[in-house]
């Protein structure tokens, strides 16, 4: 798997805060979720993938471009969705998107038709030819996601995609981005606070802190122990289920809304199953799921 | 300086119809101009946590601000432990707002905000401190307390917002999207917290679109819909009375398709798709039965199940079903 | 295929090669302004002048001598002439590059636009190119231009070759000189416009950094301390300093006409890296 961007001892300072240290990281294609802290470095390392900070010191490649010298270049293969609103007033959404079009440097019948398309594509169809002013939170949402599109770019920059949308809205627009990523293979990369965000639409996840890289795995439940621990999730009388498990010779650990289950060594995975049966109606488990580490583990381990 | 200890709140509750709580909303509705934000809403507010919920343009910020105090009802009253919030401004001192804008002051320290509004409120200096120092410790934020407001990131601002809204011990707290930019950890520490003043017997009303986390914190919901509450109690319970939608349980095992025929015998099941040689999707309107049942025709049917899930045992199935069908 | 697919589409065109970066900054700014008709009422009303100044230029060139009779002095025709109609245009000078400048900037603070530039391929100088642009177009527009066109005119109407020995280098100098009057007139315009908020308090910033308003002070001063150099102070004097030095015609003996120049270049390049400042910031990301 090819790395989309990759830095080498890449240091960033604000006056006398040095808010990078020396970040060796290599983002690989495909979705990518950057998590971290407040202040832990995100928005510097995006402002150092477009290129629009100098590199003092270290090297930082994008999309097989040096960001120090071939910032627009660069550019021209990003597109940005900003966290805060950004509008252009006295436009529509169609002229906005155009003129994103155009500042990439389509040409302008280029540019007018690949908005319509584009703002159809993130349901914004309807509402194209009406003034910003009057967007909801969700339209604006989306005509940021458009004006990024627009143009087609190899890697999608996303910071808090869904800020401020209902949850359908940010359902529809996860569901934007993971088209574009999983099915057409552009390269994203979501800065979110939100992990269940980034469980649903990223492979791959980076959390940084103090300016440093503490963590990078895969979006996946890390199994704890393959076929031997489980989490247990449902209603009923717990209580006695618990009691039974730790009869049968289990180990038994209170988790919210339910039971993790370690099963004794000499027992196969059927064992819980049959001190389920016993108890029948009395309990009824709605999750049954071999324990791993969350990206909540993950993330509240390497954050600490 | 008045010196208000932190006694008790006023107990005289008034009983509205069958249903009674700390707050309470009778017939309220609320016009801007010939648009309705809030329809005739009548709705009671049990102690505890709370979430409320509904599509943006819904109603829901209007039905939140009338139920703090921030506006006033067109038609209708908004009780708070039985009294009428309208006409009873002293009810303020029994109410936490956390906005959601931000409107801090910048040049004040964290402590020096909390102890200036805890002074608004009646409290003497002393108790304003001893107040403003729990506070600041319950939301994590005693590290930061005497550093100006001004240079909090997003995450610090939330929590001295929080902070604010629970330090005069309130006994209703309403939070607006309160852990906007806050990183996993402080969510996670918040949503404890919130789960700690529910459990103190706080009404805390919480209005969020992020279902996941709501439903981390109560399983308790108001939701509103074009203007009108459409459900309201126990997520459980409402997820039960939307028959139309049958709980959907994914399986994973050595067999799908033996399994399946050994589910489907059953009337409790409406239904089942096999998804490749390891997965089904059992469809079923009667999960009481269906789970109890479950180990034991896997076990007896000689079955080796590796895992199974509710898909939609969440809040966002929920609120999916409830609104596309209400709307 | 009998069925098209309605999600996302890959987008097959090429981008171009060597675009004009800052061109549909250009174009954004003055179309979304020129249709409106208090701008073309405004553009109607400076080119109107013009033609009063192509009149009158008849006049002295046609009947200069029956005019000399009646009014009893010599009507200038030649370049102080075009000199002064291309220096009554600053009327119009001030009110477009208020009214078309003042926003320009702001608005894209306001909105938070930069980041939507920024993360584009545009730099830093494509965008106050771009931005200098749209109120160059205005400018150019009602001064420039007519008073070109007005020199086409006497070329034309008396194509002696004593009278083109006389005006024959004004377009030359007028070019330059309106590149100097919209550079300094706009960048002043835009470094205000990315300081500031409120258009009112703009415009009357503007207005005194340009020259305007502080004139009278300026001439306090000068009378006080009896040092004309003060007067450098005033870019719109300079301006008209170094245009009336340009145009051979009558210099104000205050302060001599390079130094103006070099005020103005000092200006000019204040202006630009304070508005570099101001734009050099983007937020992106919180």
């Amino acid at each position: 798997m090819e790395s989309i961007i990759e830095t080498r001892g890449l240091t960033q300072s604000y006056g006398p805060k040095t808010v990078l240290h020396g970040l060796d990281l290599q983002v690989p294609s495909g979705a990518v979720g950057l998590l971290g802290p407040n202040g832990a470095g995100k928005s510097t390392f995006l402002r150092s993938i477009l290129g629009l900070l100098p590199v003092p010191e270290g090297a930082c490649r994008v999309l097989g471009h040096d960001a120090h010298g071939e910032a627009l270049a660069i550019r021209r293969q990003i597109g940005l969705v900003p966290e805060s609103d950004c509008l252009i007033p006295g436009m529509n959404a169609v002229e906005m998107t155009t003129y994103a079009g155009e500042l990439v440097g389509m040409g302008h019948a280029d540019a007018k038709e690949r908005a319509h398309q584009v703002l159809y594509y993130v349901g914004l169809g309807e509402a194209r030819y009406r003034e910003l002013e009057g967007y909801s939170q969700g339209m604006k949402q989306r005509l940021k996601l458009a004006q990024a599109l627009v143009h087609d770019p190899d890697l999608l920059l996303l910071d808090e995609p869904t800020n401020g949308m209902d949850p359908p809205g940010r359902e529809q627009m996860l569901e934007l981005v993971r088209e574009v990523s999983r099915d057409k293979g552009m390269n994203v990369i979501l800065s979110t606070h939100l992990l269940p965000d980034v469980e649903q639409t990223c492979d791959h996840v980076i959390v940084l802190k103090e300016g440093r890289v503490v963590e990078e795995r895969s979006v996946e439940r890390q199994l704890i122990d393959a076929g031997r621990v489980y989490d247990l999730r449902g209603r009923g009388e717990l209580d006695a289920l618990a009691d039974a498990l730790r009869a049968a010779g289990h180990e038994v650990e209170t988790i919210q809304d339910g039971l993790r289950v370690q099963i004794a060594p000499d027992q196969g995975s059927d064992a819980i199953f049959m001190v389920l049966r016993d108890l029948g109606e009395r309990v009824q488990i709605r999750h049954f799921l071999e324990a791993g580490r969350t990206l909540q583990d993950s993330f509240v381990e390497a954050v600490s | 300086m008045n010196e208000l200890s932190a006694t008790s709140a006023p107990t005289a509750i008034t009983p509205l119809g069958t249903e009674s709580g700390v707050l309470e909303c009778d017939a309220v509705t609320r016009w801007y101009g010939q648009v309705i934000g809030v329809n005739s809403v009548t709705c009671a507010v049990q102690p505890g946590v709370t979430g409320l919920l509904g599509l943006n343009g819904a109603g829901k910020s209007t039905l939140f601000k009338l139920m703090a105090g921030q506006l006033k009802p067109s038609k209708g009253r908004v009780l708070l432990m039985g009294q009428d919030l309208a006409s009873n401004p002293g009810l303020y001192r029994w109410i936490g707002f956390c906005p959601e804008q931000d409107a801090l002051y910048e040049n004040m320290t964290g402590r020096e905000m909390l102890v200036y509004l805890l002074q608004l409120h009646g409290f003497s200096f002393r108790e304003a401190r001893t107040r403003a120092a729990q506070a600041l410790d319950r939301t994590h934020l005693t590290a930061d307390a005497d550093r100006p407001v001004g240079g909090y990131s997003k995450g610090m601002r939330q929590k001295i917002k929080l902070a604010q809204a629970m330090a005069h011990d309130p006994e209703v707290i309403f939070l607006d999207e309160p852990f906007n930019g806050m990183d996993p950890v402080s969510r996670s520490e918040s949503m404890a917290l919130i789960r700690e003043l529910g459990d103190e017997g706080k009404c805390v009303l919480v209005s969020s679109h992020i279902l996941h986390e709501v439903e981390q914190m109560t399983s308790t919901i108001l939701l509103i819909n074009n203007g009108r509450i459409l459900a309201e109690g126990n997520v459980s319970d409402i997820r039960d009375l939307v028959e139309r939608h049958p709980h959907r349980i994914a399986i994973e095992c050595d067999d799908a398709r033996k399994l399946a025929a050994y589910l489907i015998a059953a009337e409790d099941v409406l239904g089942v798709r096999v998804d490749g040689a390891t997965r089904l999707v059992v469809e079923s309107n009667h999960p009481r039965l269906f789970f109890g049942r479950l180990p034991g025709v896997a076990l007896d049917g000689g079955v080796t199940v590796r895992g199974y899930t509710t898909e939609d045992d969440n809040l966002k199935s929920l609120f999916e079903y409830l609104v596309e069908d209400g709307s | 295929m009998p069925i098209y697919e309605q999600g996302y589409q890959r987008w097959n065109g090429e981008l171009q090669e060597r675009p004009l970066r800052w061109w549909p900054i250009v174009r954004q700014g003055v179309m979304q302004v020129l249709p409106q008709r208090k701008y073309l009422i405004l553009l109607g009303l400076a080119w109107i002048q013009k033609i009063f100044a192509g009149v009158a230029l008849y006049g002295r060139l046609k009947g200069g001598d029956l005019l000399e009779g009646v009014f009893g002095t010599t009507f200038d025709s030649g370049a102080p002439f075009f000199w002064a109609t291309l220096n009554d245009s600053m009327i119009w000078v001030v009110i477009f590059t208020i009214m078309v400048g003042s926003d320009l900037v702001a608005a894209d603070r306001r909105g938070k636009a930069l980041q939507l530039y920024f993360s584009k391929p545009i730099s830093r100088n494509d965008y106050v190119f771009g931005k200098l642009g749209v109120i160059a177009t205005f400018l150019a527009l009602t001064t420039w231009l007519p008073t070109l066109l007005v020199w086409l005119f006497a070329v034309a109407i008396q194509p002696t070759s004593a009278y083109f020995g006389e005006i024959w280098y004004v377009p030359f100098v007028m070019t330059v000189h309106s590149l100097l009057m919209i550079s300094t007139a706009g960048l002043f315009m835009l470094a205000v416009s990315a300081t500031a908020q409120r258009s009112v308090f703009i415009a009357v910033t503007w207005i005194v950094i340009f020259g305007y308003g502080f004139v009278p002070v300026i001439e306090l001063v000068k009378a006080i301390t009896n040092v004309e150099v003060w007067g450098l102070l005033n870019m719109a004097g300079n301006l008209e300093q170094v245009g009336a030095w340009w145009f051979g015609a009558e210099v104000d003996d205050g302060i001599h006409p390079a130094l103006s120049l070099i005020a103005l270049a000092g200006g000019l390049g204040g202006a630009y890296w304070w508005l570099r400042r101001k734009i050099e910031p983007v937020e992106v990301v919180l």
